[in-house]
C-alpha cells in the first residue's frame, strides 16, 4: 500500500509538471491537439499509479515523451502557417454582414441551435445585432457587434453630435461600422492569403516599413489592417501603435 | 529558452533511459538463455537429476535470476518476468524431490518464456502496432 501511495504522488507531480511544461491554464484556452494530449496524459498516469506490477518508468516516458512531441509541435505550429492550419485548424466566420454562412457551418458540423447558444453566451441574442461571428480554433464562439448594438465607448461619445430637438437633445455617436481588422505581418513572416483579403498589395509591406523606420519585416511582431483602414504595428522589441493607412494600392484591378 | 533546455533535457533522459532498458534486458536475458541452454544440454547428455553439476547451475540459475530480476522490473512490467522466476524455482525444487519429470517441463519453460520475452521486449514492427 505504501508503493501505492509513493506512486500516486510521484505521478501526481509529473502530470503537473507536464501541465506546467504545457503553459495552459485553463481547458477552453486548449487547441485540437492539446486538448488530446490532456486526455491522454489522464489515462497514463492512472496505469502506474493503480498497477503495483506495472514500473512507474512505464507511466514516465510515455508522457514526458508526448511533452517533448507537444514542444514540437508547438514549435511547428509558430513557425508554419501551413502546419498550423493543417494541426490547429483556422478560424471560420460563420456569421457576416450578409447574414448567416450556412455551408461554413456545415463544414464545421455545428447546428444552428450551437451557434444560437453560442452568441447566446457572448450576451447577443439576435443575429441582425451581430457583424461577425467566429468560431475558433478551439471551438469557442467571438462575436463583433454592429455598431448599433456595440457599447458605447468614451472614444464615441467624444466624437458624439448633440441634437437639439425642440422637446429632447439627442447625443449621436459618430461611430465607424465595425469591422476585423486582418493580419498582414505575424511573427516576421507575411501572411500572403490575409494581403490579398485585405486588397493591398506587396507595395503596402514596402510603405509599412518605411512609415514605421523597420529595417526587415522579420524585425515586426504584428501588422493588422482593418476595413476602416486602421493600421496596429508592432515590432518585436518595440511598443504598438496605431495610425491610419495612407496607402493606396497601384494598378488596382 | 529556459523550455528548450528542459526539453532538451528530456529527450536525452528518454534516450538514456531507452537504451539502458534496451541494454540491460537484451543483456540479462542473453546470460539466461545461455544458463539454460547449458543446463539444458547437460541434463540431456547426463539424463541424472541429482548429478551435483546440474544442481550447482541450477542453483547459480536461481540466484543469478534473483538479483538481475529486480534490476529489470525498473524497465518491464513484473507480471511479464515472473513466470521465469517461478519456472526456475520449481527446476530447483525438482532437484530436491529427484522430479525428472518436472525438471524438464520448467526447463522447457524456461526457454520458452525466454524466446517469448525476447520479442516482447525488443523493438519490432510487431510491437509497435
Amino acid at each position: 500500500m505504501f508503493t501505492l501511495l509513493i506512486r500516486s504522488i510521484l505521478i501526481y507531480a509529473l502530470v503537473l509538471f507536464v501541465f506546467r511544461l504545457m503553459g495552459k491554464r485553463q481547458l477552453g484556452q486548449m487547441q485540437p491537439f492539446e486538448l488530446v494530449l490532456t486526455l491522454i496524459i489522464a489515462d497514463l498516469a492512472t496505469i502506474p499509479m493503480a498497477e503495483s506490477a506495472v514500473p512507474v518508468l512505464h507511466g514516465v516516458v510515455p508522457l514526458l515523451t508526448l511533452v517533448a512531441v507537444h514542444f514540437f509541435l508547438t514549435i511547428l505550429t509558430r513557425k508554419s502557417d501551413v502546419m498550423n492550419r493543417v494541426i490547429s485548424g483556422k478560424p471560420v466566420i460563420v456569421i457576416n454582414p450578409e447574414g448567416i454562412d450556412y455551408d461554413a457551418l456545415q463544414k464545421l458540423n455545428i447546428s444552428l441551435d450551437d451557434l444560437f447558444e453560442s452568441i447566446r453566451g457572448c450576451n447577443y441574442f439576435s443575429i441582425d445585432e451581430i457583424q461577425y461571428a467566429i468560431v475558433e480554433t478551439n471551438g469557442t464562439v467571438n462575436v463583433l457587434p454592429k455598431k448599433e448594438s456595440s457599447p458605447v465607448t468614451i472614444q464615441d461619445l467624444a466624437t458624439s453630435q448633440i441634437v437639439k430637438n425642440e422637446e429632447e437633445i439627442n447625443i449621436i455617436p459618430d461611430k465607424e461600422q465595425t469591422v476585423i481588422p486582418v493580419t498582414i505581418i505575424s511573427e516576421g513572416s507575411v501572411m500572403k492569403n490575409n494581403v490579398k483579403i485585405a486588397n493591398v498589395d506587396e507595395g503596402f509591406i514596402n510603405w509599412i516599413l518605411e512609415k514605421t523606420k523597420t529595417k526587415k519585416v522579420k524585425d515586426i511582431l504584428v501588422t493588422t489592417l482593418d476595413g476602416n483602414g486602421k493600421i496596429y504595428f508592432q515590432t518585436k522589441k518595440g511598443k504598438g501603435k496605431v495610425f491610419q493607412c495612407e496607402y493606396k494600392k497601384e494598378n488596382l484591378a | 529558452m529556459k523550455k528548450f533546455i528542459n526539453i532538451t533535457i528530456i529527450i536525452l533522459l528518454l534516450i538514456a533511459v531507452c537504451v539502458v532498458e534496451q541494454v540491460l534486458a537484451d543483456k540479462y536475458l542473453a546470460e539466461v538463455e545461455a544458463r539454460v541452454n547449458t543446463i539444458y544440454e547437460n541434463f540431456i547428455a547426463l539424463d541424472d537429476i541429482n548429478d551435483t553439476k546440474l544442481i550447482a547451475q541450477t542453483n547459480e540459475l536461481e540466484e543469478y535470476w534473483t538479483a538481475k530480476e529486480s534490476v529489470l522490473c525498473n524497465f518491464v512490467n513484473h507480471k511479464d518476468i515472473e513466470d521465469i522466476g517461478v519456472e526456475i524455482n520449481k527446476m530447483q525444487t525438482a532437484t530436491k524431490d529427484s522430479n525428472k519429470d518436472q525438471y524438464y517441463e520448467s526447463l522447457k519453460l524456461v526457454k520458452f518464456y525466454l524466446k517469448g520475452y525476447k520479442h516482447v521486449i525488443g523493438i519490432s514492427i510487431q510491437n509497435i502496432f
